[in-house]
Parts: C-alpha cells; sequence; structure tokens
C-alpha cells in the first residue's frame, strides 16, 4: 500500500448486488489489520445477528471477528439513540422515546433521517475511536447514491443548528479524497461492469471522491489455447478419445468461452482509467472461512 | 425437498411476487417467467420497480414507462411489460385520492411530499403495492408478475405501504395535525407524553421548518387519508389471496441464502403464500457427472487419452502438459459444482420446492437468451 493509502480512514466498498462486496471487504479489512492498523469492518442496514460470510455476531456495538479486525452493524434506531445521548440535553430523558412506536415511524417516514444517522455512525467511527480504519461494506449503487445526497440535502432543508452542523462534517469527510477512499467492486459481466461505470462517474465525476482501483471478482482465466482448442475439437470430431477426455474438453471448451467473454465484458472499463484488482473465482467462495479470506487478501494486496 | 414446477406455477396464479436480493438474477427471472407464460398461453404482464430500467434490456425493448408496452413473442399468449415511475405513481395516487384540484396541488407543492415521493425508502414500495391492486383492479392480464426492488430488506415492499399508513395514522398525525407547537401542551398518558417528546427531540434535530412542512403535508393529506388506507388494506388482502404466489430467488452465495431463509419464515408466518425457491447460477459442472461422489474431481484419463492430449499441447503457450491443465479445469469445474450444491444443501432440508437453473456463460439481454431462460425454467430435472 502506498502512504497515502494507508492513511485513509473510510474505505468505501460498493458495487452491484451480487458482486461479492461482503467478501471484498471483509479481506480489505483482514489487509488492514495484519498490516497492524486497528480496523472495523461495518455493514450497514443488516438485519442479521450474523456476519453473513464471517459467522461472528454482528451487533451496532463493534465486536472482535477473531480475524484481526472487529466488526459492526450500523443500525439507524441506534445511532439515533446514541447521537441523542451524546448531544441533546437531558439525553436520558428521550430514551424510552427511541422504543416508541411514534417515534420508528416518524424516523422512518422523515427522508433521508435514518440514512443521516448511519452515515453520522460511520463518522463517528473514523474519527472519534481509536480505529484507523474503517471498512464500509456500503449499499449497493443506487442506495449509495441516495446516501451520499443526505449530507447535502439536511444542509438545504436544516439551515442552522447541530444537524446542519454534524451534516457539514459528514460531507467533509466523505468528500475528502486524503481521508475517504471508494472501492468499486464488479464481476466480469455486463451489468455489474456498467453499474460500476456509473458508480464512478458518480463518486469520481460528480462527487470529486477519491475513488480507488476497481475489484474484479470471480474472474476466470483460460489455460488452453485457442490453437489447442481446436486441435481437441478435431480429436473429438474424429471419435479419437474415450468418455473421460471428451467431457474434460468439453469443460475447457465451456472454460474458454466464459474466460472470452468475461474479457469482453471488461473492456469498457479500460476507458476510465482506473487499476483493477483481480480476484479469481474461488471454489467455495460463499462459505466465509480464514482461508478464503486469505486467499483473497493474496490477490488484492499486492495491487493496494 | 419437492421440486418446484414453474410451469404450473404460472398457469395457476394471478400474481407472482419474485422477491430476493440484489444480483442474484431477479428481473430476469421476472421476465422469462413472463415469456413462459406466454408460452402457455396466458396473457401475462411484468413489472419491474427496479430503477435500473433492466427490464427493458432484458426484452429488447428500448425503454420501458409507466404504461405496459406489448413484448414482441412469439406465443398462443401475451407478454406485456412496465416500469415504475415512482414520481408519477405517487402524483397519480395523490390525484386519486385528493378531494379536489386545490388539496391535490398543495401537496404537490409541499416540500415535504416532494421529498417523501423521490427518496423515502418505501415510497417506492407503496407506489408499487398500489399499481400492483390497480393492475389486478383494472388491467386484463391472466398473470401479473412483479419484480421487487433489490434492497437489503427485500421484504421493505411489503412493510413500507404499513409505515407510511401507520405514520399517516398514527399518534404523530393527531400532535402534527393541530398547529404546530401547541403540541407540547403534553397530556399526562405515557404514549401521547413520548409523542410530545419525539416532537421535541426532532425539533432540536431537524428544525422547527422540517416540522411545519410535514404538518401542512399531513393537513392537506388527512382528506384522502381514508381513501388511502383503504387503498393499503385491499393490497394487503390481495397478497394473502391463494392465486398469490411469492417465489424467492437467490444464488448459490451465502450472502443470498441466508436471506431466503429469513424471508420464507417471515412471509409464511405473515400468512402469504410461498410457491417455492427459485436456485438461479447454479454452477453446472462436467456434464454426466455427480459432483458430490469423492474422487470426481479426479480426471482419469486412459493412457491413450494421454498421449492424444499431450501431442495436441502446444509447449509454447504453457509450460504444463496439455492433459495436466485439462485435469486442473476438471478439478476446479467438479468443485465449484460441489461449492454451489454444498451451499444448497440447507435449501434441501427445508420443506420448501426447489428449482435450479444453471449459471450462464454470459449476461442475458436478448428475447433468445430469455427464451433459453424459460426453457431452462420449464425444464424437467
Amino acid at each position: 500500500m502506498d502512504r497515502q493509502h494507508r492513511d485513509h480512514r473510510l474505505l468505501i466498498v460498493t458495487g452491484k448486488g451480487g458482486v461479492g462486496k461482503t467478501l471484498l471487504a471483509a479481506a480489505l479489512a483482514r489487509i488492514s489489520a495484519r498490516q497492524g492498523r486497528r480496523t472495523v469492518l461495518v455493514t450497514m442496514d443488516s438485519r442479521d445477528d450474523q456476519h453473513p460470510l464471517l459467522g461472528v455476531p454482528l451487533r451496532y456495538r463493534p465486536q472482535p471477528s477473531g480475524l484481526g479486525f472487529d466488526v459492526s452493524r450500523v443500525d439507524a434506531f441506534e445511532a439515533v439513540a446514541e447521537y441523542a445521548r451524546r448531544t441533546m440535553p437531558m439525553g436520558l430523558l428521550y430514551e424510552g422515546v427511541f422504543r416508541s412506536r411514534a417515534f420508528r415511524d416518524f424516523a422512518a417516514a422523515a427522508p433521508g433521517f435514518e440514512a443521516l444517522m448511519c452515515l453520522g455512525k460511520l463518522f463517528n467511527l473514523a474519527t472519534q475511536t481509536d480505529y484507523r480504519q474503517v471498512v464500509f461494506d456500503a449499499p449497493a449503487t443506487g442506495h449509495l447514491r441516495e446516501l451520499l445526497e443526505v449530507p447535502a440535502a439536511t444542509q438545504r432543508a436544516v439551515r442552522v443548528g447541530p444537524l446542519n452542523h454534524n451534516a457539514r462534517k459528514i460531507e467533509d469527510l466523505l468528500l475528502d479524497p486524503d481521508r475517504t477512499r471508494v472501492l468499486v467492486a464488479t464481476l466480469p459481466e455486463e451489468m455489474p461492469v456498467r453499474e460500476a461505470m456509473e458508480t464512478v462517474a458518480l463518486c469520481r465525476d460528480h462527487w470529486r471522491m477519491g475513488v480507488g482501483p476497481v475489484l474484479v471478482n470471480r474472474l476466470v482465466t483460460g489455460t488452453v489455447s485457442a490453437d489447442e482448442l481446436s486441435r481437441l475439437t478435431a480429436l473429438e470430431a474424429d471419435g479419437a478419445l474415450g468418455p473421460a477426455a471428451r467431457r474434460a474438453v468439453a469443460v475447457a471448451r465451456s472454460r474458454q468461452a466464459l474466460a472470452m467473454a468475461q474479457a469482453a465484458a471488461l473492456a469498457p472499463l479500460a476507458t476510465i482509467g482506473l487499476p483493477m484488482l483481480r480476484v479469481p473465482r474461488l471454489p467455495g467462495a460463499g462459505v466465509g472461512s480464514e482461508g478464503l479470506l486469505d486467499e483473497v487478501a493474496r490477490h488484492l494486496e499486492p495491487g493496494l | 425437498m419437492s421440486r418446484l414446477d414453474l410451469p404450473a406455477l404460472v398457469r395457476s396464479s394471478r400474481v407472482i411476487v419474485c422477491c430476493g436480493s440484489g444480483g442474484v438474477g431477479k428481473t430476469t427471472s421476472a421476465a422469462a417467467l413472463g415469456v413462459l407464460a406466454a408460452r402457455l398461453g396466458r396473457k401475462a404482464q411484468v413489472m419491474t420497480i427496479d430503477p435500473a430500467r433492466r427490464l427493458a434490456q432484458a426484452m429488447g425493448l428500448e425503454a420501458l414507462d409507466d404504461q405496459p408496452r406489448r413484448v414482441d413473442l412469439p406465443a398462443p399468449g401475451e407478454l406485456w411489460a412496465m416500469m415504475l415511475d415512482t414520481q408519477r405513481a405517487f402524483d397519480r395516487l395523490v390525484a386519486r385520492h385528493a378531494p379536489d384540484a386545490k388539496v391535490r396541488d398543495a401537496i404537490y407543492a409541499n416540500a415535504y411530499y416532494q421529498q417523501l415521493s423521490r427518496s423515502l425508502a418505501g415510497s417506492r414500495e407503496l407506489v408499487a403495492m398500489e399499481r400492483v391492486l390497480e393492475a389486478t383492479l383494472e388491467g386484463d392480464q391472466d398473470l401479473l408478475i412483479v419484480d421487487t426492488a433489490p434492497s437489503q430488506h427485500a421484504l421493505d415492499f411489503l412493510d413500507a405501504p404499513g409505515r407510511l399508513v401507520s405514520l399517516l395514522d398514527g399518534s404523530m398525525t393527531g400532535w402534527l395535525l393541530r398547529p404546530y407547537g401547541l403540541a407540547a401542551r403534553a397530556q399526562f398518558d405515557w404514549f401521547r407524553q413520548s409523542s410530545a417528546l419525539t416532537l421535541k427531540f426532532f425539533e432540536r434535530l431537524a428544525g422547527v421548518q422540517v416540522l411545519a412542512d410535514l404538518s401542512d403535508f399531513l393537513l392537506a393529506f388527512s382528506s384522502m387519508f381514508d381513501g388511502f388506507r383503504e387503498r393499503s388494506h385491499r393490497v394487503q388482502a390481495l397478497m394473502r389471496e391463494p392465486s398469490t404466489a411469492f417465489l424467492l430467488v437467490c444464488a448459490p452465495e451465502a450472502a443470498s441464502l441466508s436471506q431466503v431463509d429469513r424471508f420464507a419464515e417471515r412471509l409464511s408466518g405473515d400468512g402469504f403464500g410461498v410457491a417455492g425457491v427459485l436456485v438461479n447460477r447454479v454452477h453446472p459442472g462436467p456434464e454426466g457427472i455427480d459432483a458430490t461422489v469423492a474422487g470426481a474431481e479426479q480426471l482419469s484419463l486412459s493412457d491413450d487419452d494421454v498421449g492424444l492430449l499431450a501431442a495436441a499441447g502446444e509447449a509454447a503457450y504453457s509450460d504444463m502438459p496439455l492433459p495436466d491443465r485439462l485435469a486442473e479445469l476438471w478439478r476446479e469445474d467438479v468443485l465449484l459444482r460441489r461449492a454451489d450444491l454444498a451451499a444448497l444443501a440447507p435449501l434441501r432440508t427445508r420443506d420448501l420446492p426447489l428449482h435450479t437453473v444453471p449459471r450462464w456463460m454470459r449476461d442475458l439481454h436478448s428475447m433468445a437468451d430469455l427464451q433459453a431462460f424459460a426453457d431452462a425454467l420449464a425444464a424437467q430435472p
């Protein structure tokens, strides 16, 4: 990692749903921790009591993952309660309020309010604790777009007071390329690539945020050349191969087709001028384990 | 574990709601189900509330909008598609229930309404459900296939309308409907006291203007509230009808699968009919090979085969002899298949009908691709 990267307090990992953000974010947290930084991996909006990949308890208060970093789930209600306790005179008076139905309905219906509170918690973790890096397993692009609007929208709607002040500080952190970096994850497939490019345009070109390498997940490579494949096809057509060899040729052919389709899908990314970090498709990538995280980390680390 | 018979499902249902997390092929699955239904002679309409406009591409249409468009498809039935425009649908909802043009325009002009109808998590879901009801009552389709928005909380579309209605109906409304400020004269009953505290809290946090906007909005909205609530209850009833089926769409990945369990539990617990689980993107593995058998990952070639394959290899391309490379590819292929099947194992122990569709080698974005997908939906295992 270059010096600049090391100093980022907040890494935002985003991308289309299903691209493996959660795994990549966990691997980044693992790398950060191994490099000696106190690190917390944060998910948002999760109602899970367990991290879906790591299988460790997921709470609002950061919990150790056993992998060198902590994990936490940012939850709007907890964030509001904490915020109030910190900032309101007689904060405890409001304790019962947060649990009330009226409050929940109101908070749920006030546009952007929950999102602002969640961003506030991220801000707090990144700047007012002894964590040196917060890895944010962020929502997919559409939701991220709304999330990034929230601090500015809040400042427009609320001209004075603590909410305005805090919204500005949150925005300052998010837009500061020295403190925050966005990492966009994608699969080597057309729609995720398109969405990744939209996200880069949103974060780098619209918001002028610091945007890091694009993380390409589940990449396959062809290990048989086109010439070899055509010779194998000829052998097959001659009836020269046994059943096992014929099946093996079919596997190689479909792998080759996939590798070519993936390369074609990735081609547009070359135009955005960001380096790519490639993670191969790993069997068992759905099942979290230390070994898997380290395997992913091994592919990411040299490029960070 | 039983098999999910999708042709029977599209024949017998009037509404199919596809739910699941993002990136599992939900939108494409909904479109392919529509193709399957049209093939079986039904007049199907697919409705997406996904703002990413993927459905149009999948159906070979230039664009989709708020109005149903007929998809060009040679089939005994018909396929129609539409996309939800949240702002317009919300405006229409207001127009439908507003007692007069004055109230309607007051609502349109309200700052809170403008925010609410655009960005409130749940407003999309609310109008989607409203549109589902409208289509069911007024449309002439036999089957409506609803593609829900991808979200962490993929069941928000069920909760959100209720949340909004309970906001409008609840104690907050009572407080805010009085001229703002009088509300602080709290009465002593606990619930009201908590409402007053909530207001005070928000006032400190958000400023008086926000509350004043909200108060204006609710005041204007209150005149149409009965109509609004009545529609919301009808949606809830429609969703629980026996001819409404919920289809859980997922991929063999930890995050997606862990949701399916909870969705199924939550849906059936709340009296919704869960038809089953559609698992997309299952790695096919080598043809005719049972990847679960121990040792299946070892490619056993005859000596003759090894000789022929080795001779076909190019030393200039790779240091590794071709038979070894093929064996390595084979191993990976079997292990990927095995991993996917293992990931699905917990699902199989549940009493949920299941149908799996293989991973495609490419993104699906033409009608021919959708036809192939529909074939896979109808295929017998």
